[in-house]
């Protein structure tokens, strides 16, 4: 059988993930104002399209344009998945953090 | 009216892949229109120039970064192990050759009185353009070792020695001429009036234009321009002369053979070059004048294209004759002899 691979969660997805997970659903720009500094916009699209791969969140597209003729937005939001996988890193983190500042 | 970032969406479908635009490139703009909208629709001019110049910003970020992960990804095959390799081995050789070229000048003007950082940047322009070339040979042979090159593989060494080539001809028409004059005035100390091997390539054609000079004089000058164009296409004909070899000498090649072989396209290279030199430089005016600059300049390198493309057809014509999914077979057979250690 096929060795499994253990998601990896980079900080940054990891901040994605939290917040979505806070909001349920957000667009790239919310992201990016919700993270106060911690998200580029010009970074961001990438990783929210790294995370899509990797399964941790899915996306859509809003229902109708705000303004008519503009694109419609893509809104993310975080998947069963991501939710797991977020959940067991801050739990990792949670027991080895108090360990490596003794 | 046009919506920002509307002309920027229309270059991006050129280059970019469905998903690409889908996934990266249409948020960013989608982001940037429903933001620039909602500043002008409260009047807020400046924050929706911003908005403007803030969004085209990311859009280049977006678009760097996702062709730049969409051309890894294409490379990212089961046969990257040779791409990577020969990038590796590339790169190694022609560092390692750069500096056995610039030792010699180094070692001479050690003891110069200062400038000594100077001396060591002037020289790498010419090392390297002696370096580079032979660098390929080394890196294809030695990186497709035993191994047979997939199309996806021979589209991306033809890539990797295009812009080996393209560099070449950046750094043979303008860097190295200006690093050869600074070198030169470097040692001597003092102004020196730049040679033919110091000008442009610009002014070297205009040079070659000059119709005032002796038929003598006229052949040689376009002999000079034509030489140093056709000297920036070497990493591209010995590149691909390599690449025919790799395909024929799949099985036999060790180590040490595929370096001597290396070795030796670029001896015969050079040394068909020196003749071409010695042959406009050299020889009596009454033979010279019968062969073309042009001809005499690129002589070295159809000497190896032409085989080059023989080789190439033939390695297709054997690839192609067999089952498609066999095109890695004998990789898969080959590698297995090298793992065991033959």
């Amino acid at each position: 059988m096929a060795a499994q691979r253990i998601p990896s969660l980079p900080p940054k997805e990891a901040l994605i993930l939290e917040l979505l997970v806070q909001e349920a659903e957000l667009y790239g720009l919310q992201l990016v104002a919700a993270s106060k500094g911690r998200l580029k916009r010009g970074t961001v699209y990438v990783t929210l399209g790294r995370m899509e791969e990797k399964r941790f969140i899915t996306s859509r597209l809003e229902d109708a344009p705000a303004d008519e003729g503009g694109l419609p937005r893509r809104i993310y939001e975080p998947t069963a998945f991501g939710r797991k996988v977020l959940k067991a890193y801050a739990q990792i983190h949670r027991h080895l953090t108090p360990e490596l500042a003794r | 009216m046009t919506r920002p970032g509307e002309t920027l969406r229309s270059i991006a479908q050129r280059f970019c892949t469905p998903a690409t635009m889908e996934r990266l490139i249409d948020p960013v703009i989608a982001d940037l229109q429903c933001e620039h909208a909602d500043a002008v629709v409260h009047r807020r001019v400046w924050h929706a120039r911003w908005i403007r110049v803030a969004g085209y910003v990311a859009f280049w970020k977006v678009a760097v970064i996702g062709v730049g992960r969409a051309s890894t990804g294409a490379l990212m095959t089961p046969h990257d192990g040779a791409i990577d390799r020969t990038i590796r081995f590339s790169g190694l050789a022609t560092t390692a050759l750069t500096l056995v070229f610039m030792w010699p000048s180094v070692w001479t003007f050690l003891s110069h009185p200062g400038h000594r950082l100077a001396i060591f940047l002037t020289l790498v322009p010419s090392a390297m353009s002696v370096a580079l070339p032979m660098g390929i040979v080394v890196g294809v042979l030695c990186g497709l070792r035993g191994r047979v090159a997939t199309s996806r593989v021979r589209q991306a060494i033809v890539s990797l020695a295009v812009v080996c080539s393209l560099a070449m001809f950046v750094n043979l028409g303008w860097i190295l001429p200006a690093s050869n004059q600074a070198f030169r005035e470097v040692t001597a100390g003092r102004r020196v009036a730049p040679g033919t091997n110091e000008l442009a390539l610009g002014d070297l054609r205009q040079l070659a234009r000059d119709r005032f000079v002796i038929p003598l004089i006229a052949s040689r000058r376009a002999f000079d321009f034509h030489f140093r164009v056709a000297l920036a296409f070497a990493p591209l004909a010995l590149g691909l002369f390599a690449l025919g070899v790799s395909g024929v000498r799949r099985r036999a090649a060790g180590l040490l053979t595929v370096g001597v072989l290396g070795f030796a396209a670029c001896f015969v290279y050079y040394l068909l070059l020196y003749c071409s030199r010695a042959v406009m430089y050299q020889a009596p005016f009454e033979v010279s004048e019968h062969i073309p600059p042009i001809i005499a300049a690129w002589a070295s390198n159809l000497v190896f294209l032409v085989p080059a493309l023989l080789l190439h057809l033939r390695t297709r014509g054997r690839t192609e004759a067999g089952p498609s999914g066999l095109e890695g077979a004998p990789l898969a057979h080959s590698e297995t002899t090298h793992q065991t250690g033959r």
